[in-house]
């Protein structure tokens, strides 16, 4: 009986089969549930991130020494610490900061950041665009002397 | 017999695997559809968070007094009119003839300021880091004040003769500056009140006040009933005008949207990228005496003030300049 049962291969295909199927499932779904939440976590990360960055700017001083410059005083009134990547006057983009030089302002911190070689005019409006690291921007008008 | 039924009943839902796969694939979908949800949920709770705090900011409401001590120094009196505290964060004096910018810590005891509190900053009794630097008589100052939540109150500039006293009342105190971009639009619409147009503001001659713009801004934003247009002189106060509606050019005809409807807004039409749009305000009134229609034979400087949400669901606001406009 025992030798006849051990010699039989009648049922092992559908075994076979069986665990195939429970393991691409299986398989399947934890590559699913991986992917599905690491990108969930990612994207809750970013986008409570982004949503809770909040920043003014204080002030502009166009200063016209031997050169000119602007020196700009901003400050985070936001939930999270944020780092500065772009600064734009009227739309041109006049520092763009690497990733080991990003300005970095805290949660609550007023820092300020001279904009070099600047060449602005007399009496002009400026509206000046800071671009965080996320991506959010952040306005506001000041007019030359 | 009803054991030996039972038994062979167990053993037979034991063996029946029929319905598991639906079973397994509904847990499956729920933890991921809780995932998502959970995910929405705490998107949504940050949302709500970040407009509570938006909304604070519009809703701080402080009146100041500056008065230039003898010796350049200056007493600052500030008042808080509205339901929530203020926090003073910084004051900024810039000396424009000097082109001198510098900014002041409050100190701690005087930064917090309570509803219909009034607290005195003395710049010369009052520890200022850095130390205070006496105005100079002969020279223009500008004073900013920051509050926690990111307003800043800045007066008109002042000459620092020892006894002048600026004051700033009203609604609202604020000419912060925005986060959207939205311009004066001089020339699309034919807006015959306020309006500017080759860099001069046409006269206001009383009534319904009219002031056009331009969203030329990347993103949509709602006005609410809460926006305004404020007519300042320093001799008669602050009038303001409510909102009535706003007429919006589409571009074949103007579509009107009635303000009176408006809730808070979430239901009336957006003023997307590029829209021109007159918009219609009450006759300002206020003033000293309040409630009392604004005073002709006066020059105001005026601003539009708009509130809203913009198109990512967050509380929108933004204070325009016009200019001063002498009255009729």
């Amino acid at each position: 009986m025992v030798r006849e049962l051990l010699g039989s291969k009648r049922a092992v295909s559908p075994v076979v089969a069986s665990l195939l199927m429970i393991v691409i499932t299986i398989a399947g779904f934890g590559l699913m549930w991986s992917s599905t939440n690491q990108w969930i976590s990612l994207q809750r990360t970013n986008e409570m991130q982004v949503i809770r960055e909040r920043l003014i700017i204080e002030d502009a001083w166009f200063t016209n020494g031997e050169e000119k410059f602007v020196n700009l005083t901003m400050t985070n009134i936001g939930r999270i610490d944020l780092m500065i990547r772009y600064v734009k006057f009227n739309e041109v983009t006049v520092l763009r900061m690497e990733d080991e030089e990003l300005l970095s302002v805290g949660r609550g911190e007023t820092v300020y950041r001279i904009i070099e070689d600047f060449d602005w005019d007399t009496n002009t409006e400026y509206r000046v665009t800071l671009i965080t690291d996320r991506g959010n921007r952040f306005e506001a008008v000041f007019v030359s002397p | 017999m009803r054991l030996c039924l039972c038994r062979h009943k167990a053993t037979r839902l034991r063996r029946d695997r029929r319905g598991q796969a639906t079973v397994i694939g509904s847990i499956f979908f729920f933890m991921i559809a809780l995932t998502l949800i959970t995910f929405i949920y705490e998107i949504a709770q940050n949302q709500i968070v970040m407009q509570h705090q938006d909304a604070e900011r519009v809703t701080e409401t402080i009146d100041s007094e500056l008065l230039v001590l003898p010796d350049g120094d200056l007493l600052i009196k500030v008042k808080n009119r509205g339901p929530i505290p203020v926090k003073l964060i910084g004051l900024w004096v810039i000396d424009k003839n000097d082109n001198i910018h510098i900014r002041y810590d409050i100190p701690d005891e005087k930064c917090d300021v309570f509803p219909w509190e009034e607290i005195e900053i003395n710049t010369t009794i009052d520890t200022m880091n850095p130390d205070w630097d006496p105005l100079n008589e002969t020279h223009e100052y500008s004073i900013k004040l920051v509050t926690d939540r990111g307003n800043i109150l800045e007066p008109r500039p002042f000459q620092a003769i020892s006894g002048e006293t600026i004051t700033i009342t009203g609604y609202p105190p604020w000419v912060s500056l925005g986060e959207t971009d939205i311009s004066l639009n001089s020339s699309e619409t034919p807006v015959y009140q306020l309006s500017k147009a080759q860099h001069s503001i046409v006269a206001y001659d009383g009534g319904d006040g009219f002031l056009s713009l331009k969203n030329t801004g990347d993103i949509a934003f709602i006005l609410t009933i809460n926006s305004r247009v404020i007519f300042r002189s320093d001799a008669t106060g602050v009038y303001t005008g409510e909102l009535i509606e706003w007429a919006i050019w589409d571009p074949v005809e103007w579509e009107e949207v009635d303000a009176a409807g408006i809730a808070q807004g979430k239901d009336s039409r957006a003023i997307y990228p590029g829209d021109v749009v007159i918009v219609k305000f009450e006759k300002p009134s206020g003033g000293l005496e309040t409630m009392r229609d604004i005073l002709s034979g006066y020059t105001y400087h005026v601003y539009l003030h708009l509130a809203g949400y913009d198109e990512r669901g967050n509380t929108y606001f933004q204070d325009i300049y016009y200019g001063i406009v002498p009255s009729w």
